[in-house]
């Protein structure tokens, strides 16, 4: 009994904690300057082509992933996904703006948007390129003139698809075919927007690129396509934020992203994702990576309504290395499935990957992952840590990882955990003076701090700050 | 030729990892005899062989494969009933031996053990023909406080397909205890289901394999733990030679309202052929907040260094890869609990271990050669 | 000299076992008082008890500190009126380092966010005069620390958060012969007429630099004998099973 109402109470301590988002749900009037109308028809896809003026090969692509779209079947093991109508999502927004390279000529209610995301005044301080996509399109893009002059290339991707079609071609979906799922055929069929990055042998970027992904049209999908080359030698760090206001009709995130690493090149790809409860995170993104090269993810998933999300990593030259660090956080109505892949292919190919989840308010977190070592992948060594934490009791938080292992010699670990913050931790930090909410909320931070480590430090600071508002009653 | 497919995990995943169900070839099936195990018993116990069918209390428990499971309701030839009444004590020894003449077995095993009784059942399963089979049901029920321990041992010749659905539902505070040494068959499909519907209820699982050639072993377990307080430990453990294959599929599933609930599992795989294959998809499904719930796995080959301080001690190599290999199978076949299976089975194993290393060598010899394993 | 703690009739349950059953202890401002007794006394019961551990049940007495009622106050609020306990296992928290967390916790028990730089110019005192290696200042909360190295970092905590009373639970246990000298002196030396001490111990070698003024002895749930420093070679020389007659 007394069991039942200390149950009662944590839940109700744990329930007023607000919403978090508030800061992200601002909504501005949709305006736009085109649209397609909702649903999906060949003639959509048309549309949308002509619009862009694109070559004949990126129709024809479109039009045979729409093809594919229709074909695949929704995967059995995936999350619920009824809630999303398709004849009700609207491909493509063309926001009332062409790019700019200036954020003064970009229209208040857009740029007003990206202030309060603090783009333009991060840009100042610690970037070293900035894209930002609002709706369908990149309204803006920025890089610093030295690392052009280095030969470095941060665009758009209409940009890069008119100046650079053979290299966009060679590389196109290429590591995440169109046949891959049923949604990477849809974004086969509409993508648009998104940035390509190109890196030359050798080149170190020592200060982080950024592009943001705002989705302010209700009721629309963004499909924005994201492609980083990186070369011998060379090294990089991505950025990717997105956000989005929540209305009460679903929207849809279908992004791909492929990464392309050189042999002893590097290149960490960060994630802020902090989607709408409205929307459905479909989103896939794909490494391949080279002899003693590193793909380093990092990620931080706090928003949408549902997500499958399972970064992957090909491990196809000698010595290649990934790391992946994450952390899901699940509240209320959300139902985020999201892990990590990685294909050892190479001898002497290594992984480390580390999870970390929270559910809290009846929030679903689900760690779904896969490790494959291959016959060749002699000498591989792979290891999985995945934590999970229970906040309350009506939440739900399950681990589902799968190891295949095809050659002997090979060192593989993988753990799991899963329990509550711990009577004793709350107790010793109480006996400190801190308050039972200060201590719940300095463990979770203590919990994730390996994320926000990875980070960059504005970012971890972001993200403690979603931590915060998540679990009110921050410390001081 | 049709395949089949057996050991559905309970929250499938990514369908091109295959790993969701094992798919192999159906199996040609053979007039089903009557099979009686040769049974004796000690203590309080009762034992009784029927035909047909007196399982019925199986709920949406779906065996290995609905199919197979539905055989051995609908066709069961050799049905064995062991029940044990309040506060007894008692110990069966099963052993069931295909021949030529007998070479599939479609079959029931049902135990039912009274409050606060203890019941001890070994179950030795030997032999073998051409498209050989054991498509058995287990079905054990324990009431409060009373201790059901299985012992189970499958030597069976490289020509069998062993499948056993073993389905237990755990009264308060009762025990139920699992010891499984698979070294036989050719394809060995072991699905145990245990629902630990009281509250204290004890779940425990030791298994050990040892493959060679192209066996399969297929362990698949899964856990709702519903009573509040429930204990909950496996262990699979064993190595690989030649290109055989292991499959780990363990779900411990903490339901809402088991409070207090601590589950762990655990999967270890020494490598010892390049052309091995190790899967494990070991689940944690969690919908409640006060329980403890942890996972490992580890395969990799023997440890180097393991390996190098015994043969700076003047073992070959071969010798000090049994040695270890033992040392991590060991406290399984331990666990048994009958001098007389243990025994047979660290034979076999010495057997394949050595059939695998140095072709001829005998048994003899290498039991000659490492006096201390005896 | 003012009265800083004092316990009238205390009974605790332990999960529903009775472990206190009837305890008095006053301690005024500027006393170091030492109990002792044998395993399963109470004596971390106690400990709790003053600290405000939930699992550790009041079932009858009262608790005072300063005066005032603390009985029913929640643990951190304990905290921040200037109790202090340096746990005999302290756990680990993963992910907040050393020094976030007793700044932290310095802020909040003064209300009071602490500047960096002197906070830290502090810290690191105190941890040279613990012959601590700074670097700790920067790992996870008692994180893969050993058994000694984590009581030096309770008395760390201890003299960064200055509580007025502090409370020993078997500090010296696991700690060599130098590590057991540093924490005497360290605890020695921030003792002033301001704050007291309150210690449990199985060792003498810490009294020797604490100079108790009391000692009590507690047997079965109950303080049986109140003395001086003198009853610490009497239990030395004979035991407990002179004192336990006086249980009854």
């Amino acid at each position: 009994m007394a069991d039942e109402k200390k149950a009662a109470k944590e839940r109700e301590t744990i329930d007023s904690f607000t919403d978090f988002g508030n800061m992200y749900n601002f909504k501005k009037k949709f305006s736009y300057s085109y649209k397609t109308e909702a649903g999906l028809t060949p003639d959509i896809v048309r549309e949308i082509s002509e619009k862009k003026h694109e070559p004949k090969w990126m129709l024809d692509f479109r039009l045979k992933s729409l093809d594919l779209f229709y074909k695949i079947e929704y995967p059995n093991w995936a999350p619920d996904i009824s809630g999303l109508d398709m004849d009700n999502i609207v491909t493509y927004v063309r926001p009332n703006t062409h790019m700019k390279a200036s954020w003064d000529d970009i229209p208040d209610d857009i740029k007003d948007t990206f202030d309060r995301l603090g783009i333009p005044e991060a840009e100042k301080t610690s970037l070293a390129g900035v894209g930002a996509q609002y709706d369908s399109e990149v309204v803006y893009h920025s890089i610093q003139d030295e690392l052009v002059q280095q030969g470095v290339i941060y665009t758009d991707f209409d940009s890069a698809l008119e100046k650079y079609e053979d290299i966009v071609k060679a590389h196109f979906m290429k590591l995440v075919p169109p046949t891959d799922h049923k949604f990477a055929a849809l974004h086969g069929a509409v993508w648009s927007g998104g940035s390509y990055v190109y890196v030359p042998e050798g080149v170190d970027v020592s200060i982080p690129l950024q592009s943001y992904f705002r989705l302010n049209a209700p009721g629309a999908g963004q499909f924005e396509h994201t492609m980083i080359i990186v070369e011998k030698g060379a090294k990089v760090h991505f950025i990717e934020g997105c956000s989005a206001p929540k209305y009460n009709v679903a929207n849809l995130h279908a992004g791909c992203v492929e990464l392309f690493i050189g042999d002893d090149a590097s290149l960490t790809y960060s994630t802020i994702e902090n989607w709408s409860k409205n929307m459905y995170n479909l989103n896939t993104k794909r490494a391949i990576v080279g002899k003693n090269g590193t793909i380093n993810w990092v990620t931080g998933s706090f928003g949408s309504h549902t997500s499958c999300l399972y970064p992957m990593s090909i491990l196809q030259g000698e010595g290649a290395h990934c790391e992946f660090t994450g952390v899901t956080f699940a509240g209320k109505g959300q139902y985020l499935d999201t892990g990590s892949k990685v294909v050892h292919n190479a001898p002497h190919t290594t992984s480390n990957i580390n999870s970390k989840s929270i559910s809290k308010s009846g929030g679903v977190c689900i760690y779904r992952g896969s490790v494959i070592i291959n016959p060749k992948a002699e000498g591989a060594k792979a290891n999985v840590s995945c934590e999970s934490l229970m906040l309350d009791e009506i939440s739900q938080s399950d681990t589902i990882p799968a190891i295949i292992v095809k050659n002997d010699n090979i060192d593989l670990g993988h753990e799991a955990k899963i329990g509550r913050i711990s009577d004793e931790a709350v107790f010793y930090l109480m006996s400190r003076g801190l308050s039972e909410d200060e201590a719940r909320a300095m463990l979770v931070r203590g919990f994730v701090e390996p994320v926000s480590k990875a980070l960059p430090l504005e970012y971890a600071v972001e993200m403690n700050n979603l931590i915060n508002l998540e679990l009110k009653g921050s410390l001081k | 030729m049709n395949t089949v497919k057996y050991n559905r995990l309970p929250r499938p995943t990514f369908r091109w990892m295959k790993v969701n169900e094992l798919e192999i070839d159906s199996l040609r099936e053979e007039a089903v005899q009557g099979m009686r195990p040769q049974e004796r018993h000690e203590g309080d116990v009762s034992v009784t062989f029927y035909t047909g069918n007196r399982i019925t209390d199986l709920g949406d428990f779906e065996g290995a494969n609905t199919e197979a499971l539905q055989q051995t309701l609908s066709d069961s030839s050799s049905g064995c009933a062991v029940e044990i009444g309040p506060h007894a004590q008692g110990v069966v020894w099963l052993t069931y031996t295909l021949t030529e003449t007998a070479p599939q077995l479609t079959g029931q095993l049902k135990i039912k053990a009274g409050a606060g009784s203890h019941l001890q059942i070994f179950l030795d399963f030997e032999g073998g023909a051409e498209h050989g089979a054991v498509n058995l049901l287990d079905y054990i029920e324990t009431e409060e406080q009373a201790v059901v321990k299985i012992s189970k041992v499958q030597l069976h010749t490289q020509n069998v397909r062993h499948i056993e659905h073993r389905y237990a539902k755990a009264g308060e505070k009762s025990t139920i205890d699992y010891v499984t040494a698979e070294l036989g068959a050719k394809t060995a499909i072991i699905y145990y289901k245990t629902d630990l519907t009281g509250t204290e209820a004890v779940f425990n699982s030791h298994s050990m394999y040892l493959g060679n050639n192209d066996q399969i072993f297929d362990f698949s377990y899964w856990v709702p733990t519903q009573g509040a307080a429930t204990n909950t430990d496996i262990l699979t453990t064993g190595a690989l030679l030649d290109t055989s294959k292991k499959y780990f599929r363990g779900t411990i599933d903490f339901l809402r309202g088991g409070k207090k609930a601590v589950g762990s599992e655990s999967d270890i795989c020494i490598l010892l052929s390049p052309n091995v294959h190790s899967i494990s998809v070991p689940l944690l499904l969690c919908k409640e907040d006060d329980v403890v719930g942890n996972h490992a796995s580890s395969a990799g080959q023997i440890d180097k260094d393991k390996l190098f301080y015994l043969m700076s001690r003047g073992f070959n190599e071969a010798g000090a890869q049994l040695i270890i290999v033992e040392s991590n199978i060991r406290p399984v076949i331990d666990r048994l609990g009958d001098a007389d299976l243990e025994n047979k089975t660290l034979q076999a194993v010495r057997e394949k271990m050595q059939f695998c290393q140095k072709k001829g060598d005998c048994h003899a010899k290498c039991t000659q050669r490492f006096p201390h394993l005896n | 000299m003012g009265e800083l703690l004092r316990v009238e009739g205390l009974k605790v349950a332990v999960e529903g076992k009775e472990i206190l059953k009837g305890l008095d202890l006053q301690i005024n401002a500027g006393e170091t008082h030492v109990i002792m007794g044998s395993n399963g006394a109470g004596k971390s019961t106690l400990f709790n008890a003053v600290m405000g551990n939930p699992k550790y049940v009041v079932t009858a007495g009262k608790i005072y500190f300063e005066g005032r009622d603390i009985t029913e106050e929640p643990v951190n609020e304990r905290a921040k009126s200037g109790i202090f306990m340096a746990f005999q296992a302290p756990i680990s928290v993963q992910g907040i380092t050393v020094e976030n967390f007793i700044r932290n916790a310095k802020g909040t028990i003064t209300g009071q966010s602490q500047r960096i730089m002197p906070f830290r110019k502090k810290l690191r005192q105190q941890m040279d005069q613990l012959s601590m290696d700074r670097s700790y200042a920067e790992r996870y909360v008692n994180d893969g620390f050993s058994g000694g190295e984590r009581k030096k970092a309770e008395i760390l905590q201890m003299c960064m958060l200055e509580p007025k009373l502090t409370m020993l639970d078997e500090i010296d246990s696991g700690l060599d012969v130098d590590a057991v000298r540093i924490v005497s002196e360290t605890v020695a030396q921030y003792h002033n007429e301001t704050n007291s001490i309150l210690v449990i111990t199985h060792h003498s070698e810490i009294l020797q630099k604490l100079k108790p003024d009391f000692v009590h002895i507690l047997i079965n749930g109950k303080i049986v004998k109140t003395g001086d420093a003198s009853l610490i070679q009497e239990i030395e020389a004979n035991g407990y099973d002179a004192f336990k007659e006086l249980a009854r």
